[in-house]
């Protein structure tokens, strides 16, 4: 009974070792295009020629930032013929590594590095902000562009189609960009890095990025520097991520000093960035300058009520105590 | 007893003092959150040193991932309430499980091992489906971390309400927890229902984890479920007075543990996390020095 479990449990972990190295994706006579965040996605689709592939690491919806190779993945890479990367995420490091020391065949762009982006820096760190880079829309258009030489380069047959794939696409933000609200003159406090790309997009001029860096708590000047800003200018929008830590705080914080705020989807989420800009422009067009002065002073709860509140709980707390400790 | 009551005395008017100044100097709702979690936590503190289950109480914030992924999960499945209740739910069960089953007879370390490999497998599991089968807007890692920084005033209205019911129940459970912990087999056979009190304690720790985390992050969690009540039990002999010592050292490290924040500019979870620890410290000083 025990040999019989041994052996048992040796197949299983055997099993198991082989079905981690099972190809995941496979690119027919095409290329296989490999892109590592999820917003790169459908654009490149876009791109590409009948028999090619693309494939996203990071599916939508989950944080590139926390997310590490799985063997498969090194698999995939190692046979992809091109690779579009951000070059910021600990996973891409290791990918540009990989592409260093001469372990990948295929081509590798890295977003940051391609001529002529425009890269912006956080406004109170003076650090380079990576996060986004492709929202501002003429590094976009350079990104399609770069990715298009390539796949010219990597498969000539089909130029002509990447060609026009990559014109139409480029069309689309030209119409985009004509359409789309701007907010000239007004400035802005958003709360993620990537955020700032969208925000220069909208002809914002970004004073404040709440947090530092993605997954950073913010700190007390950070907070105090974002209400200064939100309660002296004439014209700021506050601009939020739905579901991220400080959107409820720089909602109330809009509100109470009577600024614009905008609830934007977080681009993770996306498997486009033209998708996302679109929803951005869609959700832009939609917000009405006449709700800001309503938003003043609607908060529910009151300060001096809040005071109330917490001192009732601090009473009662000394009054039990005391009298549990008289008790004895 | 190893210090007198004016130690309490000057203590008390320390976290008075500084409160005011605080009350003054940040905005309000920073105050709130961290003088509630301070109360709460600084009542709950000995009864878990009491109960010797500070291996259940540290694991209580790494299990609340769990309870969260979860939450959303089981929200997101059937509609009904809303995240943050079954979050709640889940990680009462959870505890209460791994609490009984301890009661049970079962060693704590095995028990804490197979509910740490559960939950974190759990963890996994559910924070994959959350992020990726439903596809929504849930910053899970923000959620974890916390930041007492962001609280909004309903989140201060909220936590008033979990503070009150937790530091009532914990005052008047407090007593049979030292009991259970000291004299567990007189205290079997004096109360009847002693499945209950373990009921009521162990949810009382499930809550203060789960619902907690949002607003102070497990970091904080870590440090103040555990060291108030060392720190106390560095200060006093008597249990009554460890109670009262937990309670406002634990406020007194949060006040000025957010001042020194401000004053630095880091983030309170830190500044916190070090003056409670250089408070731990003081006492362990303070104890060598008058044992000799």
């Amino acid at each position: 009974m025990r040999r019989t479990l041994v052996v048992l449990f040796t197949v299983v972990l055997l099993l198991l070792q082989i079905a981690v190295y099972i190809p995941v994706a496979s690119s027919g006579n095409g290329l296989t295009i490999v892109v590592t965040f999820p917003f790169l996605y459908e654009d490149i689709d876009e791109l590409v020629c009948k028999g090619d592939a693309v494939v996203n690491l990071v599916k939508p919806g989950m944080d590139p930032h926390e997310y590490l190779l799985t063997p498969s993945d090194i698999d995939l890479i190692k046979r992809a013929d091109l690779i579009i990367s951000t070059g910021h995420a600990p996973f891409e490091t290791r990918i540009r590594e990989l592409a260093e020391s001469g372990q990948i065949h295929g081509k590798l762009i890295e977003l940051p590095s391609i001529s002529g982006v425009t890269i912006l820096r956080h406004p109170q760190t003076n650090v380079t902000n990576y996060h986004g880079i492709q929202f501002y829309s003429r590094n976009y258009e350079l990104l399609i562009e770069d990715v298009e030489h390539a796949l010219e380069m990597l498969r000539p047959e089909c130029a002509s189609v990447y060609r026009a794939s990559a014109e139409k696409l480029l069309q689309d933000l030209a119409a985009l960009n004509s359409s789309v609200r701007r907010f000239s003159g007004w400035l802005a406090v958003v709360d993620l890095p990537p955020l700032q790309y969208v925000a220069v997009w909208l002809g914002l001029d970004v004073k404040q990025v709440l947090a530092r860096e993605e997954d950073v708590p913010i700190t007390p000047q950070d907070y105090t520097n974002a209400e200064s800003i939100i309660s002296s200018a004439k014209h700021v929008v506050v601009i939020a991520t739905i579901g991220s830590a400080a959107e409820d705080k720089l909602r109330d914080m809009a509100r109470r000093h009577g600024a614009l705020f905008i609830a934007l989807p977080n681009p993770l989420t996306y498997n486009g960035s033209l998708e996302y800009l679109r929803t951005v422009a869609q959700i832009v067009s939609n917000v009405s300058l006449a709700t800001v002065t309503q938003q003043a002073g609607g908060s529910s709860v009151s300060t001096p009520m809040l005071v109330g509140v917490v001192l009732f709980v601090i009473a009662v707390s000394i009054i039990m105590m005391y009298l549990w400790f008289k008790r004895r | 007893m190893l210090i007198s009551s004016r130690l309490m005395v000057v203590l008390a008017l320390v976290a008075i003092l500084t409160s005011l100044y605080t009350y003054f100097a940040v905005p309000f709702e920073w105050l709130a959150i961290l003088i509630l979690t301070a109360l709460l936590y600084g009542v709950l503190s000995p009864s878990i040193a009491a109960r010797r289950l500070f291996f259940l109480a540290t694991e209580a914030p790494h299990m609340s991932l769990f309870a969260i992924a979860l939450g959303i999960l089981i929200y997101r499945t059937i509609f009904m309430f809303n995240e943050f209740v079954w979050a709640v739910i889940v990680g009462v069960i959870l505890v209460n499980g791994v609490g009984h089953i301890i009661d049970l007879g079962v060693d704590p370390d095995v028990a804490t091992s197979v509910f740490v490999s559960f939950s974190a497998a759990g963890s996994v599991m559910a924070t994959y489906y959350v992020l990726s089968k439903y596809s929504i807007q849930y910053n899970l890692w923000a959620v974890i971390l916390g930041d007492p920084l962001l609280a909004t005033q309903q989140d201060v209205l909220t936590l008033a309400v979990i503070a009150l019911a937790v530091v009532i129940l914990g005052v008047l459970l407090y007593d049979v927890n030292v009991y259970m912990g000291s004299d567990f087999d007189h205290v079997k056979l004096s109360l009847s229902k002693l499945w209950l009190y373990d009921t009521v304690f162990y949810t009382m720790l499930a809550i203060a984890s789960v619902a907690l985390l949002r607003f102070v992050g497990f970091i904080l969690e870590h440090v103040l479920l555990s060291l108030p009540a060392v720190i106390a039990s560095n200060m006093v002999s008597s249990s009554r007075e460890a109670m009262l010592v937990s309670v406002l050292s634990s406020i007194n490290s949060s006040i000025i543990g957010l001042i020194v924040a401000v004053k630095l500019n880091i983030a309170p979870a830190a500044s916190i996390g070090f003056i409670t620890l250089v408070l731990y410290i003081v006492s362990l000083v303070m104890r060598r020095w008058v044992y000799g």
